[in-house]
């Protein structure tokens, strides 16, 4: 068995082609174990629901799993990942109708380890960013997302939203002006 | 710093204050083995089946040559929508005729 520093080393996370099926499932065990919090992280952003949102991280990842064939180039299965992570959160909410709110619940399970100050800070932060995205549109909240919180490229944000180069750029900055205005609020004093 | 940076900063504090996801790798498989069954398709022959009950239907309805047909069409089959006229010549071409057939095999 591979460690996963040799999958990772790979050239490619998800190149499949005359590798035998138990080569197949490691490198997704490693994709879905490297990605899975992010794309949780993401999806709870997106549907204000962390329950919703496992459930739709965990139906990502098996949408990837059957599809894991047509993805071979390791750059691109960030975005491809990304793009199947807020289909299916399209779907989830259609499908029960939940009004678009941002997750802020303070639920302490399975929360890592921080210091008083740490968490109070990690709080406020959530807090003011919460208020920020809950002005901004389902695409262009999940645009921003992409940008500031997994740091993906413009081109990356523009495959995972299935739009244009300069499309992506606009909607980026104008969503970072939402929250540099509610940033500045809160200095203010009036996020409260 | 500058703006973006900040900002991401932001995120991230965010990101590590928020609750760890718990893996399960087992339930992914599980759902992406889970055999998805896709609504079946029509079968193609019924909709030809169609078609051509109601182009014999048509044939029918329509006299040959210079004819009238001397009984209106069954129920069920073609039908002209213009009145039969006096010189009993038919002008009504086959293209014009409705269609109403509705075969009960064909229905979903």
């Amino acid at each position: 068995m591979a460690t996963l520093p040799e999958i990772f080393a790979s050239a490619s996370v998800l190149d499949v082609a005359g590798d035998p099926p138990d080569a197949h499932d490691e490198r997704f065990a490693f994709l879905y174990a490297h990605h899975a919090p992010r794309i949780h992280r993401f999806l709870r952003d997106l549907l204000g629901d962390a329950a919703l949102a496992a459930d739709a991280t965990q139906e990502t990842f098996a949408r990837a799993y059957r599809q894991r064939e047509a993805m071979r180039d390791r750059e691109r299965a960030v975005p491809w990942l990304f793009g199947i992570a807020r289909n299916v959160s399209l779907e989830a909410r259609r499908a029960r109708a939940r009004a678009s709110r941002v997750f802020v619940s303070a639920d302490a399970e399975g929360r890592a380890p921080a210091s008083p100050e740490g968490d109070l800070l990690g709080r406020e932060v959530a807090r003011v960013v919460a208020v920020a995205l809950e002005k901004l549109s389902e695409e262009r909240r999940a645009m921003l997302l992409l940008r500031l919180d997994h740091d993906l490229s413009y081109e990356q944000i523009a495959a995972a939203m299935g739009c244009s180069l300069a499309k992506a750029k606009v909607e980026i900055h104008r969503a970072r002006e939402v929250l540099r205005a509610t940033i500045e609020e809160y200095r203010r004093g009036a996020v409260r | 710093m500058n703006d973006e940076a900040f900002e991401r900063e932001l995120f991230a504090v965010r990101a590590r204050a928020m609750p760890a996801y718990r893996l399960d790798l087992g339930d992914v498989l599980a759902r992406a083995r889970r055999v998805v069954r896709a609504p079946r398709p029509r079968p193609q022959w019924l909709a030809w089946l169609g078609s051509a009950a109601c182009a014999a239907a048509a044939m029918l309805a329509v006299p040959a040559s210079g004819g009238v047909a001397e009984a209106p069409a069954p129920a069920g089959a073609c039908y002209s929508p213009a009145p039969p006229r006096e010189d009993a010549v038919c002008e009504m071409p086959a293209r014009d005729l409705v269609c109403d057939v509705t075969l009960a095999s064909s229905e979903p």
